[in-house]
């Protein structure tokens, strides 16, 4: 086939057009992704020097990995725990701002500006509200008279505190993308309901929810996905020096320790590319599942 | 349709921030030095004597990174003389936080931008000097007739890996055992003095503790050069071998150096490890709810900061003894020139400025550190006149224990921190914890 000239200057425009996001796509996603698969068989040291190829070793390190393992369940924890509660959170307030109300924006405003927010700003503030000697969480149990709690540094409290800020941090996102979609549905469903004598929870039940199926679909994915990344929170709020590090740490948290702190990039790496299997097989099924519950128009 | 095509390439770009969290971030930009050809490592024209520094080379800029934050108004008035004396060299000072400088500094260096000199200290001195990351001394040192008698010995030996010197020391610091007088006032407590065994601050620490004020008696949580080094050296015991080989965790009087602090523990005497990892010891002394910590003299500065109060509270005596002995571990940080610095002279110059008398002048004024030039020591001290400073000098003269470093620090550093915090937080047994800790750290010292 002869492509004309005028064609081929099309091309060009085309690619020259796409060019920026393909080539940072390129040097900043793709040769990372690929070096760091490469860089599991290596046994790597302090300054990046390799000290030779070893297979899958880092592989088999990681199932005899005591720490890798804690490290895995207080991510299914995170996930577990902040998921479905930011979901339901997010949904709820989005539902309750799409009445009106008076101040309708204040309120929107109220809750979105965790979103804004620094993160390091964030978990400044947390950590003192949660400081085990001057916090003002353990200042306000005292006044009922119950004893102090290191939330932030005993294995039974800090995950929890971590999950609260995560979920307090993250409703108000998620919830202006369900407030929009929530205000893309005609309101012509409703009024033929209200017709028909529907209540509240019947519209919310039989119209919001099949309706804003798709937009809720994409707020789970990508809840899931920055949760099994958490790491700012952890990073912010638990020292590495703090008793409840293990039991707080995420894949992604150990990733940084291993690579940066402890100097092997090698099972470092290897450590990426688990989170990255374990990643892209739920959100397979994800996919897979959404026939059962997505309801496209 | 159009809202999955939507969400499918939304999921991509999220699949791929998976693997940013792969990518290490590696590329610091910073354009070490505007000059491109001189990069001899000869010191032809390094200057002789200690108070020139007249550097006849090209225009050069050179980066300094230091981790310590008290130390910004010297170097500043270091910068301003030296550029002074040097119209060809610009200084650029990177401070970087305590938490994060070794982080940043590996990253940096492994990326090839480190800064053209940097601090270094006993923990880091050998991995540096090994990976060839840093440049060996010796020559511009015999070039420039810097007198090295001049600084501790403990110091220089510290940075002398395998004969050849890396660093030039730049301060030293002891530990000493300061005191919150309003506190033993208050119990009526005598200070301590020195002729303080452990049993007497164990008894102190006894008197001062009241619980339903909040207040204990001592600090006693994880800490190595401010804490249970010190206890293991008194104790007769040892962190490694003389020739580095094997750990001294299973000796008992090593064993004996770090149970003294867990008996303290186990009585109630001090604040429960986890509220010493998320507030310091230094911290809870200052606002009055620990009477005596472990610290070392540069604490000084921050304890006589007018802004924080505290300055007329307190005041520092000598380590008690630990069966009739004084130990104190001693340390200090040095300068260490990059090895991949386009202008090694440049950054001499600027080493043998920080080195020489106008520098350790300025740094015994400023009461940031001890200087580590034995001349200018003193002035530091000096700055603190309503504290027992010569505790720390004496220290380091009597009973001075050279910091235990070897091949592999940060691994054993790493097991040590690790097998002892849960013996702190009452979890596990000293003895069963040393075991572990000497069973992993000879293995890994044997790997070196």
């Amino acid at each position: 086939m002869r492509i004309n000239r005028k064609k081929r200057n099309e091309y060009l425009w085309g690619y020259a057009m796409i060019a920026p996001v393909t080539l940072g796509l390129i040097a900043f996603y793709f040769y990372p992704f690929f070096q760091v698969i490469f860089d599991s068989f290596y046994k790597i040291g302090s300054f990046d020097r390799r000290l030779g190829f070893v297979g899958i070793d880092n592989y088999t390190k990681m199932l005899a990995d005591k720490e890798m393992w804690q490290t895995l369940m207080n991510t299914f924890q995170y996930v577990i725990i902040i998921v479905p509660l930011t979901v339901v959170f997010s949904m709820l307030i989005a539902v309750l701002l799409n009445k009106k109300v008076k101040g309708l924006s204040i309120f929107r405003v109220i809750y979105f500006l965790p979103a804004i927010t620094m993160a390091a700003a964030i978990s400044m503030v947390w950590r003192w509200i949660f400081n085990g000697d001057y916090g003002i969480l353990n200042g306000l149990i005292g006044t009922f008279g119950l004893d102090p709690v290191q939330w932030l540094n005993s294995k039974q409290t800090a995950l929890f505190c971590i999950c609260c800020v995560a979920i307090w941090s993250n409703t108000g996102y998620y919830m202006i993308i369900l407030l929009a979609g929530i205000q893309g549905i005609s309101r012509g469903y409703y009024e033929a309901a209200e017709i028909d004598g529907a209540t509240g929870f019947q519209k919310f039940k039989k119209i919001t929810l099949p309706l804003l199926s798709p937009t809720l679909f994409y707020v789970v994915i990508m809840i899931i996905i920055s949760t099994f990344q958490t790491f700012d929170g952890i990073y912010l709020m638990i020292s590495t020096k703090s008793n409840a590090i293990k039991h707080t740490q995420s894949v992604v948290m150990y990733f940084y320790r291993t690579a940066f702190e402890h100097s092997n990039k090698g099972y470092a790496s290897a450590i990426a590319v688990m989170l990255f299997l374990i990643i892209m097989g739920i959100t397979i099924f994800q996919m897979k599942m959404q026939k059962k519950w997505v309801n496209y128009e | 349709m159009k809202v999955k095509k939507i969400l499918a390439s939304i999921l991509c770009a999220s699949l791929a921030v998976t693997i940013l969290a792969g990518c290490s971030n590696k590329k610091e930009t910073t354009d070490t030095s505007k000059n491109e050809s001189n990069t001899g490592n000869k010191a032809t024209e390094a200057p002789v004597g200690e108070s020139t520094t007249g550097y006849t080379g090209e225009p050069a800029e050179i980066h300094y990174a230091y981790w310590q934050d008290s130390l910004g108004t010297y170097l500043e008035e270091c910068k301003a003389k030296f550029e002074e004396q040097n119209p060809n060299i610009t200084i650029v000072l990177e401070p970087t936080t305590w938490t994060e400088y070794w982080t940043k500094l590996e990253t940096a260096a492994t990326g090839g931008s480190v800064a053209d000199v940097f601090q270094m200290n006993g923990p880091n001195i050998n991995k540096y000097a090994d990976a060839g990351i840093i440049l060996s001394m010796d020559d511009y040192i015999k070039a420039s007739g810097l007198d090295m008698s001049k600084y501790p010995e403990a110091m220089n030996s510290l940075y002398n890996v395998e004969g050849s010197q890396y660093g030039v020391p730049i301060d030293y610091d002891t530990i000493g055992l300061w005191y919150n007088k309003e506190l033993f006032d208050k119990a009526q407590v005598e200070y301590p003095t020195d002729s303080w065994t452990w049993e007497d601050l164990k008894a102190a620490a006894e008197k001062l503790t009241d619980k339903d004020n909040g207040v204990y008696g001592i600090s006693a949580g994880y800490a190595d050069q401010g804490g249970f080094y010190n206890t293991v050296f008194a104790a007769g015991g040892y962190i490694l071998n003389d020739d580095k080989t094997k750990s001294g965790f299973d000796q008992d009087a090593t064993k004996q150096g770090i149970q003294c602090w867990i008996d303290l523990m186990e009585a109630g005497y001090s604040p429960s490890q986890a509220s010493l990892s998320e507030n310091a010891d230094y911290i809870q002394f200052m606002s009055g709810k620990v009477a005596m910590v472990y610290a070392g003299d540069w604490f000084a500065s921050i304890f006589a900061d007018p802004a924080a109060d505290f300055a007329d509270k307190c005041d520092v005596a000598l380590l008690p003894t630990i069966n009739g002995n004084r130990a104190s571990v001693i340390h200090g940080k040095a300068n260490c020139i990059s090895a991949g610095t386009k202008n090694a002279d440049a950054a001499w110059a600027w080493v043998n400025y920080l080195a020489g008398a106008e520098a350790n002048e300025l740094l015994g004024k400023s009461g940031a550190a001890i200087p580590a030039h034995a001349d200018y020591s003193n002035l530091f001290f000096e700055q603190y006149p309503q504290y027992n400073m010569s505790i720390f000098a004496k220290e380091a003269q009597e009973c001075a224990y050279e910091y235990p470093t070897s091949k592999g620090f940060t691994e054993w550093a790493d097991v040590v921190w690790n097998e002892l915090v849960p013996a702190y937080s009452l979890e596990v047994s000293v003895d069963e914890a040393c075991d572990n800790i000497a069973k992993q750290m000879n293995d890994i010292l044997a790997a070196q």
